[in-house]
């Protein structure tokens, strides 16, 4: 374990000094904005340093962009999932509106919502929001998907299986 | 085993160090998790959920992932937050984005929320001159000399001009003693609904989901539906009714029970445990339920509101029934209480 973590530190050691600057550039032409370009190209080495076994890398920059890309895709969620948070806030009317604190946390949570549910079936994502924000019953939740009770509890274990125990359960459990 | 570069698994391997949860374990707290959001929770499955937490440590920990992330996500359990959430979660460009947010704006201003939005409004600072928390009530005399009750969980606005004195009542039950003015202004309380106008008078006035109700005790009070040319209706002292934004219904004998809660009561004769429910839970601020199999039980006495969980053991006592607390998880309810018959042998 020690070994493999040493290894891992230095393999990626190697790879930020001589493809950081390469990488910067990459995302930059991505995304038009050197600051954002840095600040992903950073969020891809701290994705590397999670890790905890070795990297097996034949290809350095091929194996650098595949992580890249899921950063970069990562980074476009969250800018959609903003501007949709945006657009919802803006039609709450002023009474009911958040704090400028609640507003950050809000938007924390639904980032990680989204993760946590993220490659779930449309309508097993609804079933499970539905119960958990709207305090839908299977019943309620079965009449506005129209499908029957079975289904939604079907739905339900499969949304929760992801969101709790991802780690633990197989996917499409 | 995991593909080589999971998004997942950076974020796994931040958690602390900790043995895995056993598939069978995660798979049997979904389970439970699927089972406790049913409609009806037989008593029996919460004794068996507690059982399978407390029968191994395995158990508990994955309960405890399940509410470990709830919490995590707790930001989103009130109703309005819950309602953002919807609509920034709803697929992109789907109509459901814009109706869920849009929803909110007419269930406030159209009096037509749920319980647990007029909840959230009763908890927050919204700017209206005088409110009152669940199970707290109020008593404030006004410059004009009028008198006003303010029941649990009410809301009103204070309007007064050269010309009239006007009551906003945004949520709740409000019950007055009006005064004669010095300057002869009317005295008008305004709902979603319309407007009351008292004709030197005592008299209250509840919002309910879609109506507002009017009982008058002395002197008499004009009721006008908010829609231009609906027929006005004026009751006397002795008569309520219920009125909506077209037309006011026909009036009834008034229940002088029903303003007990200014002295600090329910008093009931033969109520319905259901209603008898739907009125404590204004004191309680839990949202109370029962069975549909004991909601047609009659519910007699006088019940002091000072302790609705006393008044929630005494009914348990005297009708033979069961209370459970269930505790919702990062949905709209956070607690229930509901009344189940106690099961035989128990």
């Amino acid at each position: 374990m020690a070994a493999s973590e040493f290894t891992l530190q230095q393999q990626i050691e190697t790879l930020y000094s001589h493809h950081h600057g390469w990488l910067r550039r990459w995302l930059n032409r991505k995304l038009g904005d050197s600051h954002q370009a840095a600040d992903l190209a950073h969020d891809t080495f701290m994705r590397l340093l999670a890790r905890d076994e070795a990297l097996s890398i034949q290809e350095p920059r091929a194996f650098l962009t595949t992580v890249a890309q899921r950063v970069l895709a990562n980074h476009w969620r969250r800018q959609q999932l903003e501007r949709a948070y945006l657009e919802a806030l803006a039609q709450v009317p002023e009474a009911l509106a958040p704090s400028e604190e609640e507003r950050a946390i809000l938007l924390e949570t639904l980032y990680e919502i989204d993760r946590l549910l993220d490659g779930l079936p449309p309508p097993v994502r609804r079933a499970f929001l539905m119960t958990q924000l709207e305090g839908m019953n299977h019943g309620q939740v079965a009449a506005a998907l129209g499908v029957s009770v079975t289904t939604v509890k079907r739905y339900l274990v499969r949304a929760a299986s992801q969101c709790y125990f991802a780690d633990v359960l197989p996917a499409g459990a | 085993m995991a593909e080589p570069f999971s998004l997942r698994d950076a974020d796994a391997a931040r958690e602390p160090a900790a043995a895995p949860i056993p598939p069978e374990a995660a798979r049997r707290a979904v389970e439970w998790l699927v089972d406790l959001q049913a409609e009806q929770v037989a008593p029996a499955t919460i004794e068996g959920w507690r059982h399978w937490r407390a029968a191994h440590p395995d158990h508990e920990r994955a309960w405890q992932r399940i509410e470990a992330i709830n919490g995590r996500l707790s930001p989103l359990a009130t109703p309005v937050h819950a309602a953002i959430a919807q609509a920034t979660l709803a697929p992109p460009g789907s109509p459901r984005r814009r109706r869920i947010v849009a929803g909110l704006a007419v269930a406030l201003f159209a009096g037509g929320s749920g319980w647990a939005l007029r909840e959230e409004l009763r908890m927050r600072e919204w700017g209206a001159d005088l409110r009152t928390a669940a199970g707290e009530r109020r008593h404030v005399t006004l410059t004009d000399g009028s008198a006003l009750e303010l029941n649990s969980g009410s809301a009103l606005d204070l309007a007064f001009s050269a010309s009239e004195r006007r009551l906003r009542l945004r949520a709740g039950e409000v019950l007055i003693r009006t005064a004669a003015d010095a300057a002869g202004r009317p005295f008008l309380v305004e709902t979603p609904q319309g407007s009351a106008q008292a004709l030197g008078t005592h008299f209250s006035v509840r919002l309910l989901d879609d109506a507002a109700e009017v009982a008058v005790f002395e002197g008499a009070v004009r009721l006008m539906p908010a829609t231009p040319g609906a027929q006005a209706l004026t009751l006397q002292a002795g008569q309520q009714a219920r009125f909506s934004v077209i037309a006011v219904d026909a009036p009834q004998p008034a229940d002088a029970d029903r303003i007990a809660w200014a002295e600090g009561f329910i008093v009931a004769k033969g109520m319905r445990l259901a209603d008898f429910l739907a009125e404590l839970s204004r004191h309680d601020g839990r949202r109370l339920s029962c069975d549909p199999a004991v909601a047609d039980l009659r519910v007699s006495g006088s019940y002091p509101l000072a302790d609705t969980g006393r008044v929630l053991e005494t009914l348990a006592a005297t009708l033979s029934l069961q209370v459970e607390v269930v505790t919702r998880f990062w949905g709209l309810q956070t607690v229930r209480v509901s009344l189940a018959p106690r099961r035989a042998g128990a």
